[in-house]
């Protein structure tokens, strides 16, 4: 091995022994972290199924970047191609070279530098001529994708970027080594065929172009040292870089296909946290982007958890936790779980006294259906009224929960952090529900909803009032309007995305509304912008994004906007800008212009009888 | 008795937090919204009087019954980021 060799191979060398040391140290720690609850799940999923359903994940996410595909796709190929591209290089750089030794482990910078090698001695037969073009292809598309890559720091919209991310000092060094590996390679390969002749129908052709005389093919050695530096500096910045995505995105599949959450889990979290690939999709979907500027969105947020001093109370309390940034999310980043573990962090320990605790919970006389309206119904009563003129035309049995008592389901609570105050809450709302023994719980507040089907454990069905309501639509008990008014239909963020009840409400709408509709549906709803989760946004934000939705939604011959969801109402109707109203209110007052079926047929009754 | 020319540290490290406490005109919409405030008798705008009267014990006691379901923010007309300013508020009298 000549002095030129060994200057050649030790940046490489070097980089890739120094990122698998840091990433087996890393990797290792995370472990450890991980809860023994997790460590135990772990074990018990270890099987061959769970093994190729990760490998077809990895596949599927890490290289091919499907999740991407399905949002835009000149993004896509940007991403895909510098993937699954260099994957391709790679792969196809190795059978090369163990085509040609004859060994099928050979040393890394063998295969990594095999033309440098071999420019003396090519292999015999098609393979040399084969493996050139098909490298040269391979290189191509690369080169195509960091092409986009290029442009897209400089018109991120043409990649449908509504805003490019502002990646920090250690980021910025890895990718411009990343950018220079690809174009340092061309150029190697170039000159290696401009002084030693071969090359495929890229590089050869590139090698013929530059004329040069042979005194000066020691520019070709410089040119794959350049390479060896580009890959070595990558490397060795890799760890600390978002770029620690490329691996750590594996361990991650593996942990998420054995149902391994983040939550309250600091292994997991670590996991999730560097398997973040910084991409900026979450940027994307986010509301705030546009209005609020770079503050609370999860990229800044996993960024600043990255970082040694950790991410600030602002940044962790700034974020409305729709959980848009979620769905859009190609690598499915739990990133709702990892504001809470933070939230939970700083205010869990702050005290709390339950109001009225020290009396006790009355045993009443049972009841088959519990009306919950939810805190905020206190301040949108048109529902609770609606619903209970509702109750009264179907005749049920039924107890308005809390009218007298106000009490709070304890999601507030919960997303501010305070835990423990929210399990006094929880307690106190529990035995107050059941102390009716109901047979059936209804709210119309998808936030309690969705606290009391994830975390109450009651003994009894719980129900949106959109569902109870969808009931008699489907039981023929309410005829269809035809001619109502033209209606938008708003997802609520808890009652969509978090509990996935989509079709209720819309079916519904349909009967008794003419329903449009709207751009943003299902899973990409827009949010509200009055979410409880938000802390630091003062009102006026809040209501400007309420405008901002608003305006996304509607249509010019809009007469209503409909949502199930009394934050939404509120929020919305403080817009000012198009009639809100809950689809409970709209069901009642459909109740009094059509008049139920059994109602229709006790009045024909009542007229033969006379 | 209220000593209005004693001034508030809590209430200036508050104000230099939560700016929008200062155009608070003790209207009681907060309290009116308050699930709280039916069993306890405080509302948003009686903390902030206890705060800068500098009725620090009655006011910590107070903050703990605060079940933070934001109501107060959204009926208040001059849109005081409330539930900041009763998280800063519990975090300063908990340190």
């Amino acid at each position: 091995m000549s002095i030129t060799d060994f200057i050649l191979i030790i940046p490489f060398t070097l980089g890739l022994a120094c990122l698998l040391i840091i990433l087996s140290v890393e990797y290792y720690g995370w472990f450890r972290l991980l809860s023994m609850k997790s460590k135990l799940k772990l074990k018990k999923s270890i099987s061959v199924r769970w093994f190729l359903s990760s490998v077809k994940e990895i596949f599927r996410e890490c290289l091919l970047h499907l999740r991407i595909y399905r949002q835009n796709k000149r993004l896509w190929y940007m991403h895909m191609s510098l993937a699954f591209g260099w994957f391709l290089l790679i792969v196809a750089g190795n059978i090369e070279s163990a085509l040609a030794t004859g060994k099928p482990v050979g040393p890394p910078w063998e295969s990594v530098f095999f033309d440098y090698f071999t420019r003396q001695h090519p292999a015999p037969g098609w393979q040399d001529t084969f493996f050139k073009h098909l490298l040269d292809l391979l290189l191509l598309f690369v080169l195509s994708g960091l092409f986009f890559a290029v442009y897209k720091r400089f018109n991120s919209r043409l990649l449908g970027m509504k805003k490019r991310p502002r990646h920090k000092l250690s980021d910025r060094l890895a990718m411009t080594f990343l950018w220079f590996i690809f174009p340092a390679r061309l150029v190697a390969e170039a000159l290696n065929h401009t002084f030693y002749g071969g090359g495929g129908f890229m590089t050869g052709f590139l090698g013929n172009i530059i004329s040069l005389p042979y005194n000066l093919r020691f520019l070709s050695d410089a040119a794959w040292i350049v390479y060896s530096i580009s890959l070595g500096g990558f490397f060795i910045v890799l760890p600390y870089s978002r770029y620690m995505h490329i691996l750590t995105e594996v361990p991650h599949i593996l942990l998420m296909k054995a149902h391994i959450y983040a939550q309250q889990d600091k292994g997991c979290t670590q996991f999730q946290i560097y398997a973040c690939s910084s991409c900026g999709i979450c940027l994307n979907s986010c509301q705030m982007t546009e209005r609020n500027g770079n503050r609370g969105q999860n990229y800044y947020f996993i960024r600043k958890l990255r970082d040694e001093e950790g991410a600030d109370e602002s940044t962790i309390m700034n974020c409305l936790m729709c959980g848009r940034c979620m769905e859009a999310c190609p690598v499915k980043i739990d990133t709702l779980a990892l504001r809470m573990n933070e939230r939970l962090r700083i205010n869990d320990q702050l005290g709390f006294i339950l109001p009225a605790s020290g009396q006790p919970v009355q045993k009443k006389s049972p009841v088959r259906i519990v009306y919950f309206g939810g805190c905020m119904s206190k301040l949108t009563p048109a529902v609770t009224s609606s619903m209970k003129k509702i109750f009264n035309h179907y005749g049920e049995d039924f107890i308005m929960a809390d009218e007298t008592e106000s009490i709070c389901c304890g999601r507030p609570m919960f997303l501010s952090g305070q835990k423990q105050a929210y399990m006094q809450i929880m307690k106190r709302t529990r035995d107050m529900i059941l102390s009716w023994q109901p047979k059936l719980i209804i709210t119309s507040c998808p936030i309690c909803l969705d606290m009391f089907k994830t975390n109450y454990f009651l003994p009894v069905p719980i129900i949106h009032h959109t569902q109870y309501l969808n009931s008699f639509i489907l039981r023929k008990s309410h005829a269809p309007i035809p001619a109502g008014p033209k209606t938008i239909y708003h997802d609520p963020c808890e009652l969509g995305r978090f509990l996935g009840i989509y079709r209720e409400p819309r079916n519904v709408l349909k009967n008794i509304t003419r329903l449009q509709n709207p751009a943003y549906n299902d899973n990409k709803a827009l949010c509200c912008g009055g979410s409880l989760a938000d802390i630091e946004m003062d009102p006026s934000e809040k209501k400007n994004l309420a405008v901002e939705a608003i305006k996304q939604l509607v249509f010019r011959d809009t007469q209503q906007l409909a949502t199930a969801c009394p934050v939404c109402k509120i929020n919305f109707a403080a817009a000012d800008i198009i009639p809100v109203k809950d689809i409970a209110e709209i069901y009642a007052d459909s109740l009094s212009s059509s008049g139920s079926v059994l109602e229709r047929i006790t009045d024909k009754e009542n007229v033969m009888m006379y | 008795m209220v000593d209005q020319d004693r001034s508030s540290p809590a209430y200036d490290l508050l104000l230099e937090k939560v700016p929008s406490v200062a155009v608070c005109l003790s209207c009681g919409s907060c309290t009116g919204g308050c699930i709280s405030a039916e069993m306890t008798g405080f509302g948003f705008r009686n903390l902030l009087v206890l705060l800068k009267s500098n009725r620090y014990q009655r006011l910590a006691n107070a903050l703990e019954y605060c079940q933070f379901c934001g109501k107060c923010a959204m009926v208040c007309p001059r849109g005081i980021n409330t539930r900041k300013a009763i998280l800063e508020m519990k975090k300063y009298f908990k340190g």
